[in-house]
């Protein structure tokens, strides 16, 4: 009887939150309150249906909470991010419908009706993430680890269609994904000590190793340097026991070391950056503002320059401006979560659009000695505006999600502050101490 | 309940107060309180828990999972921001008490103020 009349005070209150996430997680607070407080009755001596009645009277009326909890919880939809992304979208396909001169060559048509086809499934794979529960990620401790080892694994997907070809995208893609289920492994480290911090310093770099494998070390670098800067912000912010210098040592040690390693043994990245940084056509004429001569027609991966050749030097300052414009704003939106568990799982999403983004720029303008990969949202390429549209997926659903995410709680290295005052049960009452703050005597 | 929360003496003032000396689940706040106010705040739950997630909506609060007695719970603590407005309305308590109290004494603290 007791129970039914707690099922119908929770449920009465749920009938007033719509969102459904949040319902689930306030009903367990008010539920786990009735739990202490019926405990609290039945150490008084009533009976246990006694206690649970007494406890939901306690409670306060059900339609008043429900309607205020459901005020207070509300999904932040983050529709000026969506509407950015949108406009990206439409404005990197006018570009590419100005960039290829479409007209009646029958290969452009093919390669704008991919885009545009590519762009339908960015949107697809852009909503499903934002409404989609992201914190699926941190449920359980072993799932960032399955889902690292997923997308490592994913160019033995491509075993069956045959290695060349289709094996590429599946090598080099879904590695840019890679940061947002390590940055959910270094959350659910959190609170562990140094040798937590060497583990994921040194798996950041076999990782992306698959990028590596597809000739793109852009894209390996990109991955690394997401990855790594969530470690050292994990780090800086003392989530890890022991030495902060220590940490930073344990998380950077095994990078420092390695990609001097792989750049100088990759026979591809070496010939590109002997070039970069000798004599060579190809980076004198772009950092002279002129498009390299063996680009006839259109590339992506010279979209500014080519821009700033028909408009002037201009669209790279200009670029650069809304690079950082929207970088800086989706900082401080990160930076204002309420959640350093969102907070983390955003900056792996927008490390390696901005770092992508930066990277553009720079090779755009020859100051970049490796491949590119994408400007985001804006450059041709379908696989990367799919990669693109999951990040800013996972940011808009990290954004949506901000009021019901949780951090676990966990013991502390630093020492917790002093209680102003301590309650201590004594016989059938309480003995109340309260310390005095200021002067201290001896 | 934005007076409930901001105002000086307001039942937010007094849930910071509670968290400035350690982190707290919702049914040990209402505990303490009543404890510490020698019985006179006895707060519902139904009116405690909106009051601290908008504490928390306001950054003065942040909440965690943490477990206590084998069972999971919400753990408050109050942040930097929290600490700040907390000493701000203490300041407005204090002298709102002082001036209620001069004119109850018959206004020499009130002189005492103006002087």
């Amino acid at each position: 009887m007791a129970r039914e009349c707690v099922n119908e005070y929770l449920e009465t209150v749920g009938g007033q939150i719509r969102w459904r996430r949040a319902r689930r997680l306030l009903l367990r607070e008010l539920s786990d309150h009735i739990a202490d407080q019926a405990a609290a009755f039945e150490a008084e001596g009533r009976s246990p249906e006694e206690a649970l009645a007494g406890a939901v009277a306690e409670m306060g009326e059900p339609e008043a909470v429900g309607r205020e909890l459901d005020r207070l919880h509300r999904p932040q939809n983050r529709w000026g991010l969506a509407i950015t992304v949108a406009a990206l979208f439409a404005a990197g396909v006018l570009l590419q419908l100005f960039a290829a001169g479409l007209m009646g060559d029958a290969k452009d048509v093919f390669y704008f009706r991919r885009q545009v086809l590519g762009l339908l499934l960015a949107a697809g794979v852009l909503a499903g993430l934002w409404f989609s529960d992201y914190t699926l990620l941190l449920r359980r401790k072993w799932v960032p680890a399955a889902a690292l080892l997923l997308f490592s694994l994913a160019p033995l997907w491509g075993l069956p269609f045959g290695w060349p070809y289709f094996t590429y995208y599946l090598m080099l893609y879904p590695t840019l994904l890679l940061p947002v289920p390590y940055a959910a492994l270094v959350v659910s480290l959190r609170g562990r000590g140094t040798r937590a911090v060497l583990l994921c310093g040194g798996l950041a770099l076999p990782l992306p190793i698959w990028a590596f494998v597809a000739v793109s070390s852009t894209g390996y670098l990109v991955t690394l340097a997401s990855m790594l800067l969530v470690l050292l912000a994990a780090v800086g912010l003392g989530w890890f026991r022991g030495k902060r210098r220590w940490n930073l040592l344990a998380a950077l040690g095994p990078a420092l070391a390695i990609p001097l390693y792989f750049l100088r043994h990759l026979e591809h990245a070496a010939r590109r950056i002997d070039a970069f940084l000798g004599p060579d056509l190809f980076y004198e004429r772009l950092r002279m503002g002129e498009l390299p001569s063996l680009f006839v027609g259109s590339s992506p991966e010279l979209l500014l320059a080519e821009a700033a050749q028909g408009l002037g030097r201009w669209v790279f300052w200009a670029a650069a401006g809304l690079i950082v414009l929207f970088a800086a704003l989706l900082l401080r939106r990160i930076h204002a979560l309420h959640s350093r568990t969102g907070k983390f799982l955003a900056l792996s999403a927008f490390l390696p659009l901005f770092l992508q983004a930066a990277i553009y720029w720079l090779y755009n303008l020859g100051w970049w000695p490796l491949g590119v990969l994408s400007l985001p949202f804006l450059s041709y390429g379908v696989f990367f505006l799919l990669v693109d549209a999951a990040l800013a997926g996972v940011l808009l659903s990290v954004f949506r999600m901000d009021a019901l995410v949780r951090d676990t709680a966990w013991a502390s290295s630093a020492p917790s502050p002093r209680p102003s005052a301590l309650d201590i049960p004594l016989g059938r009452g309480q003995l109340h101490i309260e310390y005095r703050k200021g002067e201290q005597h001896f | 309940m934005a007076n409930d929360r901001t105002a000086p003496g307001g039942m937010g003032m007094l849930l910071l107060a509670l968290l400035e000396g350690r982190d707290m689940y919702g049914y040990e706040m209402i505990e303490a309180l009543r404890t510490r106010s020698n019985e006179v705040f006895r707060l519902k739950a139904g009116t405690l828990y909106p009051l601290l997630h908008s504490l928390e909506a306001q950054g003065w609060v942040t909440s965690s999972d943490g477990v206590a007695n084998g069972r999971t719970r919400r753990y408050y603590a109050i942040t930097r921001d929290g600490r700040a407005a907390l000493a701000e309305q203490q300041a407005g308590w204090y002298a709102y008490a002082d001036a209620v109290r001069g004119v109850l004494e018959g206004g020499e603290s009130l002189w005492r103020v103006s002087a």
